[in-house]
C-alpha cells in the first residue's frame, strides 16, 4: 500500500539488534540505495551476456535542519570526527508505552563519509550526510 | 513529535499586530491614515517531517495619505520593530525574517485622496516549540 515518504524517517539506534530508536531531528528529506556488483561469465555457449551477482552494498542520505544542540545530529558528527560507526534504522518504527521497535524499513551499520552544511542567505541551515553501510542491512519485516 | 501539522497563522498574524502597534500609526483594520496593514499571510506547508519549521509569506503595507517619504518612514520602522521583537510566541518560535522586495505605489482613494503606499514582502521563518 502506499504512503508518503514522511513516515519513513531516519532513527538513531544503539546497537545492530534492539536498541532506543531516537528520531534524527530536523531530518526532511532520506534516501536508502542498495546495489549489487554484475560480475561477466560470459561464454561461447551464447550471444547473451551472463553475469552473477558479486559484492553487495548499499548507501543512505539524510538532509536535516542543522542544530548542534541536538544530541543525534551531534552523534553523526562525532562518528565521523573519530572514524566510528553509527547504526541507523530508516523507515517506520511502532511505539509502544515502552519500547520503539522497526516495523518497516532497514536496519544498518554505516561510516558516516560526509557532512555537507548549507547556510544561504534568506533559508534555514541544512545539513545533508552522507553514510556508507558496512554488512549487511536488516530488513523488516524479515524477507521472505 | 507532531504527526498532524497545525497552522501557526493565528499566532503569527497576532504577534505581527502586536509587535507593529505603536503611537502616531494606525495599524490593522481602521480606515485612518498614517496606517500599517498586514495585507496578506500565507503559510507555506511544513518542511520537515516533524511538520515542525514552517516559511510564512507576508505583505506589509505602510500607507500614508501624506507623502511617500512618510510611508517609507513607516515601512522602516515596521521592520525595526520586527527585528527588536521577542521571538516566542506561544507555541511557535521566529527562526527569521527575509525582507524581499518594496514596491511603491500612488493610489487614489474616496473623494480625489491620494494615497501613497509602501509594500514589503517578508517571508518569515517559524518552527514549533
Amino acid at each position: 500500500m502506499a504512503e508518503l515518504g514522511n513516515v519513513r524517517r531516519v532513527y538513531l539506534t544503539t546497537a545492530a539488534s534492539g536498541g532506543t530508536y531516537t528520531w534524527l531531528t530536523g531530518e526532511q528529506t532520506n534516501s536508502f540505495n542498495r546495489t549489487s556488483e554484475a560480475i561477466e561469465v560470459s561464454d561461447k555457449s551464447t550471444i547473451w551476456q551472463q553475469f552473477i551477482a558479486g559484492k553487495r552494498g548499499a548507501t543512505a542520505s539524510v538532509t536535516v535542519f542543522i542544530d548542534d544542540t541536538n544530541e543525534q545530529q551531534q552523534k553523526v558528527l562525532k562518528a565521523l570526527h573519530g572514524g566510528t560507526t553509527v547504526y541507523c534504522f530508516i523507515g517506520k518504527v511502532t511505539t509502544n508505552s515502552s519500547s520503539t521497535t522497526p516495523s518497516a524499513g532497514d536496519l544498518f551499520e554505516a561510516i558516516v563519509t560526509s557532512i555537507s552544511d548549507t547556510n544561504d542567505n534568506g533559508a534555514v541551515a541544512s545539513r545533508a550526510i552522507e553514510l556508507t553501510v558496512t554488512g549487511e542491512p536488516t530488513h523488516y519485516p524479515t524477507l521472505k | 513529535m507532531a504527526d498532524v501539522y497545525t497552522s501557526a497563522s493565528t499566532e503569527l498574524f497576532k504577534w505581527v499586530v502586536s509587535t507593529l502597534t505603536r503611537q502616531g500609526v494606525n495599524v490593522g483594520g481602521t480606515a485612518a491614515y498614517p496606517r500599517a496593514e498586514v495585507s496578506t499571510l500565507t503559510e507555506n506547508g511544513p518542511s520537515d517531517k516533524d511538520n515542525s519549521v514552517r516559511s510564512s509569506a507576508l505583505v506589509l503595507e505602510s500607507i500614508s495619505d501624506r507623502s511617500l517619504g512618510e510611508a517609507y518612514d513607516i515601512n522602516a520602522t515596521n521592520l525595526a520593530l520586527l527585528q527588536d521583537a521577542d521571538d516566542t510566541l506561544d507555541n511557535y518560535r521566529i527562526v527569521g525574517v527575509v525582507e524581499g522586495t518594496i514596491s511603491t505605489m500612488e493610489d487614489m482613494g474616496e473623494a480625489s485622496l491620494v494615497l501613497y503606499r509602501v509594500i514589503n514582502n517578508l517571508t518569515i521563518y517559524v518552527s514549533e516549540i
